[in-house]
């Protein structure tokens, strides 16, 4: 290119004007534009929150059908604080006749383990309340099954059995007791 | 800094030489003469002990404190710890010893004596094992743990757990009333197993009349027998399930022995391997 050329052209160009106005509004397609996306992410979200939902619900489920087949395995503390029913506690049933043997026994070998508890420390006579506890819990169960099955001899020598244990606990207490 | 270094392994080396000596004055030794089947005698209080039988002809006693009384005839030793006079002691013996363990507050462990053995404890665990022959053992708040070769076992506890093993036979006998029990071996000429809140396992070859029970009041059974055993097992329960494979069917061989298992309320679950 000549140098008269270069400046024929410089000159066009100086010629040209500064702003074209466009043939058209573009501003419709671009607002279009804008709402389409703004579309796309609310249909996004809307499918990521049901997905959570979705599986917040299977987890839901899944934890009540096990806690349901093992009761008690999940302690679930109430909403809403509300006084709790007063237990209404059922007077334990009166010995039996043959008990009355085992009941004189007691009374004599209580008499001496009496005689032992002042010198026990405060442990190790909770220690013998609640396994007397224990045991006296075992002869009232077995005797009012053997009140509802009179005929039942296993449920009669159950009961003889943990009278039995009774007295030698109390025995055995009261021989361990008197070497301190 | 090297003279820092130098003051501390002055230091070091002076704590090395005097801790021997140290020891030496906090320890005290009794030693006795006694008959090889002779009698020890042993109560303490707050105190455990530990017994050791050996081939030795005399009574050692070991103590972290000179207020242990020891006294003998030849034929009797005993042995005395009151209230805060040690807190442990060591006893070595002849393992022919009739030995007796009484404490409070007294962890007891007894390993080879073979004589007969006879310990108690109002609070503490009690251990006896290696050889062993005639053992009687109670606790009323500890467990109570025999494992020996052979012999005719008593163990009782009120609120432990009470464990026999004997490797080669003998007799057992286990009761316990919150705890757990537990009895193995082979052959056990008499097994009796009873506790009222904890569970029942029988692991054992049985052989003979016995007699053999399992019993609890509100706990499981579980019984473990050898496959081919001529035993039959009458296992019952008044409000659990049973799961026994020989139910109904008789026992292998001539079936003499009877094993005779009962819960109130627990399952019962048997087993042949």
């Amino acid at each position: 290119m000549t140098d008269r050329e270069r400046d024929s052209v410089r000159e066009h160009v100086d010629r040209l004007p500064r702003e074209v106005p466009p043939a058209r509004d573009l501003w419709p397609d671009v607002a279009r534009t804008i709402e389409a996306s703004r579309r796309r992410a609310r249909v996004y979200r809307a499918v990521a929150m049901a997905s959570t939902l979705a599986a917040a619900a299977a987890i839901a489920l899944f934890v009540g059908v096990e806690g349901r087949r093992t009761p008690g395995r999940l302690a679930v503390a109430p909403s809403v604080s509300t006084p709790a029913p007063t237990p209404v506690v059922a007077a334990p049933p009166p010995p039996l006749p043959e008990e009355n043997a085992y009941q004189g026994a007691e009374r004599l070998l209580d008499a001496e383990l009496d005689e032992r508890r002042g010198s026990l420390r405060p442990a190790q006579a909770a220690v013998l309340d609640d396994n007397l506890r224990i045991v006296d819990r075992a002869i009232e169960t077995t005797r009012a099954e053997v009140r509802e099955h009179p005929e039942d001899p296993e449920l009669r020598a159950e009961l003889d059995r943990v009278w039995e244990d009774k007295l030698d606990l109390i025995r055995q207490a009261t021989e361990l007791y008197s070497e301190m | 800094m090297r003279a820092l270094l130098c003051s501390i392994a002055a230091f070091l080396v002076v704590l090395l030489a005097a801790a021997p000596r140290a020891l030496a004055q906090t320890s005290n030794e009794s030693t006795l003469t006694i008959a090889p089947d002779g009698v020890v005698s042993i109560h303490v209080v707050d105190c455990n002990v530990h017994v050791v039988g050996s081939t030795r002809r005399d009574v050692k006693v070991t103590a972290p404190s000179n207020e242990v009384r020891v006294t003998g005839d030849g034929s009797h030793v005993s042995i005395t710890v009151r209230p805060g006079g040690a807190p442990s002691m060591d006893v070595a013996v002849p393992s022919g010893v009739h030995l007796e363990v009484h404490g409070v507050e007294a962890g007891i462990t007894i390993h080879d004596v073979a004589g007969p053995v006879q310990a108690g404890t109002v609070d503490g665990n009690i251990s006896v094992d290696g050889a062993g022959h005639d053992v009687e053992a109670s606790s009323v708040s500890g467990s109570v743990d025999v494992s020996i070769k052979h012999g005719d076992v008593r163990a009782s506890s009120v609120s432990g757990t009470v464990s026999i093993h004997l490797a080669t036979g003998g007799a057992a006998w286990a009761k316990t009333v919150s705890g757990p029990v537990t009895v193995g071996g082979a052959p056990l000429t008499r097994a009796e197993a009873r506790t009222h809140s904890g569970t029942v396992d029988i692991d054992a070859r049985l052989e003979g009349d016995g007699p053999f029970e399992a019993h609890t009041h509100s706990g499981n059974v579980h019984v473990v027998l050898p496959k081919a055993a001529p035993v039959t097992v009458d296992a019952r329960t008044h409000h659990g399930r049973v799961d026994n494979p020989d139910a109904g069917t008789p026992a292998p061989g001539p079936a003499h022995t009877v094993l005779t298992v009962w819960t109130f309320s627990g399952d019962v679950h048997v087993e042949r391997k």
